[in-house]
């Protein structure tokens, strides 16, 4: 009986590690190759990134570079994030930063569920906020800012009209679309959608027939009018007052909001994210 | 007291007035007449029978308050009908009796539209507007039932109105757009009056307690200018009653029609704007001036089911007035082919978006 018990501690014990390997796979979140950040800095972004990383089961990146070795921007950071193991779960949840001083660009990439909460607008209202202190050669609180930004935006969740485009074939995917199960569920929401409108059909339908079922009344106040007899005496139309009203226009409303880009990293995987130079 | 049977000169058989030719017919030697030979045959009969209604007019007092008896002039069997019966038919013979006392006098109609779609036509055009209700079930136009129809003519009071009204109503005139980063609405408001006069012609109100008002409503409209001569002749063949409703009594009805149609001339002038609320409408009518005419109208009443439908024909037109009974089953399978349709081609729609 202990036996057995023991077996299946070691087992348990066992497979939780592997669980913690996998999901945890690499501890260290900021790669300061540029040497950008202070000693502080650089302890202080680990600790926010590492406990940030664990809450919002997202893999989070910082990584400072002075040399592209010859790699556009995005390919590098997309590159250091696949080959180094980063990611949660089996889409490699998960986003990097990368500062590259040797072309002055900053680049966000996202993978797996990132790819979702984070759409080519946030992406973009990220970096206003981070190029500013990029551009006062402010690297730690460009870092920092991104953390904060990062924790915003998944708490507000993925928007409503999210989905994702891949530029490489085109192609435009609802969210959600990813797992087999939520798709289940969407179709299910849609076929009963679709239900409901025809219900709603059928029975407007039958309430016309319903009203047709019976002769109806044709004459108007025409039918029995003495023709040319309707004489207008007076007419008069008096302004007496005028309201003005305005509405603030969201600009960046409609379809395309909810976009997440997504392009193919030299691994195979599927990248989303964007940057611009500082 | 005694009706009258317009009787065949040549051969003495009764006469019936027929809607598809629109002339007078006997049935039994197939004999026609004009308009102008019944009219002379009409005179003589009048003479005759007002003789003999004064004679008669002692015995009438000893029926019951709205039972009146008379006497068939063919076979002498008592036709018993009520107060408001003008023209029937014997119940024995079947022979067309006319009762002239009933049109006589105040209850003399000054116009009447003879009927113009006969029997068989009628009952042809209700079928077919039966056919194209889907909710109907099938069995009821294949029912027998559809013998017992009956031309009446029913009493109207046609109804000269001139009118003058007004109304004051709030217009708006909503104008937006865009400047920078705002969405502009400019709403302008407007005190908005109309005066106007206006004259409506032949606004028909049945005088009849029996006919249903809605039901009359329906029927309409007529066609005015078919309308001719009261004469006694058209009744034969028919069933007629005159009025129990006087012309004061239906001038409620006529006046908020009158108030209806005013109103609504008067709201369509008021153009030009996003949106119109009527605060106030006020119509008189200055003057006004009734006519008695009597209106062909074929009655269906339809068992079915144990329920009593009611249905009226327009004996001019041949529009219909009356509800017909509701099929849940054939509503089910209606509703169920519609949605079913409407869900395949949503969701085969779907699959493709």
């Amino acid at each position: 009986m202990r036996k057995v018990i023991k077996i299946i501690l070691t087992i348990s014990l066992l497979l939780s590690t592997l669980f913690e390997i996998n999901a945890y796979a690499v501890d260290q979140k900021v790669y300061d190759e540029a040497d950008l950040f202070s000693v502080t800095e650089k302890e202080a972004l680990q600790m926010k990134a590492s406990d940030l990383s664990q809450r919002i089961m997202l893999d989070i990146v910082i990584l400072t570079i002075d040399d592209n070795k010859g790699k556009t921007t995005s390919d590098y950071a997309d590159d250091f994030y696949d080959e180094n193991g980063f990611g949660y779960g089996e889409n490699y949840d998960g986003l990097i930063l990368l500062i590259n001083l040797d072309d002055r660009d900053v680049y966000i990439s996202t993978l797996g569920k990132a790819i979702k909460y984070f759409t080519d607008d946030r992406i973009d209202s990220i970096l206003d906020k981070v190029y500013i202190f990029l551009s006062e050669e402010n690297y730690g609180d460009g870092a920092d800012t991104f953390l904060d930004e990062v924790e915003y935006y998944v708490q507000k969740g993925v928007p409503s009209n999210q989905h994702s485009y891949d530029e490489n074939t085109g192609i435009s995917t609802k969210g959600n679309i990813n797992t087999s199960t939520s798709q289940k569920e969407s179709l299910i929401n849609r076929l009963l959608i679709y239900l409901l409108i025809s219900i709603g059909i059928g029975g407007v339908s039958v309430g016309i027939m319903a009203l047709n079922n019976k002769g109806k009344t044709i004459t108007n106040q025409n039918t029995y009018l003495d023709s040319n007899s309707f004489k207008l005496i007076t007419k008069l139309d008096r302004h007496v007052n005028t309201s003005v009203t305005f509405v603030r226009i969201n600009t960046d409303s409609g379809s395309k909001g909810g976009r997440s880009t997504t392009h193919r990293s030299s691994s195979g995987r599927s990248h989303g994210g964007g940057g611009r130079k500082f | 007291m005694s009706v009258v049977t317009y009787k065949c000169p040549n051969c003495g058989g009764p006469l019936e007035f027929k809607a598809d030719s629109q002339d007078w017919k006997c049935e039994f030697c197939l004999s026609d007449f004009k308009d102008e030979q019944i009219k002379t045959l009409v005179n003589d009969e009048i003479l005759k029978e007002d003789s003999l209604d004064q004679d008669t007019r002692e015995e009438d007092t000893e029926f019951a308050e709205k039972a009146r008896g008379y006497s068939c002039s063919s076979c002498g069997a008592e036709i018993v009908t009520d107060d408001t019966t003008a023209a029937t038919f014997c119940y024995y013979c079947h022979n067309p009796a006319i009762i002239p006392k009933q049109l006589s006098g105040e209850y003399k109609p000054a116009k009447v539209i003879p009927f113009k779609i006969k029997k068989e036509v009628a009952r042809d055009v209700f079928i077919k507007w039966c056919k194209k209700k889907p909710l109907l079930s099938r069995q009821f136009i294949s029912s027998s039932q559809l013998e017992l129809l009956s031309g009446v003519y029913i009493p109207f009071w046609l109804f000269d109105c001139d009118t003058r009204g007004k109304v004051v109503a709030e217009g708006r005139k909503v104008r937006t757009w865009v400047a920078g980063k705002k969405r502009y609405t400019e709403t302008k408001y407007y005190d908005v009056t109309r005066v106007a006069t206006a004259s409506f012609n032949g606004i028909p109100a049945d005088g009849s307690k029996k006919a249903d008002d809605r039901l009359m409503e329906t029927l309409e409209p007529y066609d005015y200018n078919q309308m001719v001569d009261f004469s006694m002749s058209y009744l034969s063949g028919y069933m007629a009653e005159k009025y129990d409703v006087d012309n004061k009594e239906v001038f409620g009805r006529i006046s908020k029609r009158v108030n209806e149609y005013t109103s609504t001339l008067l709201r369509n002038t008021i153009q030009g704007y996003s949106s119109v609320t009527l605060r106030d409408s006020i119509i008189d009518i200055n003057k006004s001036q009734a006519a008695y005419v009597l209106l062909p109208v074929w009655i269906f009443t339809y068992n079915y089911r144990g329920k009593t439908y009611i249905f009226a024909l327009n004996g001019q037109t041949g529009k219909i007035a009356g509800s017909l009974p509701l099929s849940k089953a054939r509503a089910a399978a209606w509703f169920g082919a519609i949605s079913g349709v409407a869900f395949a081609i949503l969701s085969i729609g779907g699959f493709f978006l």
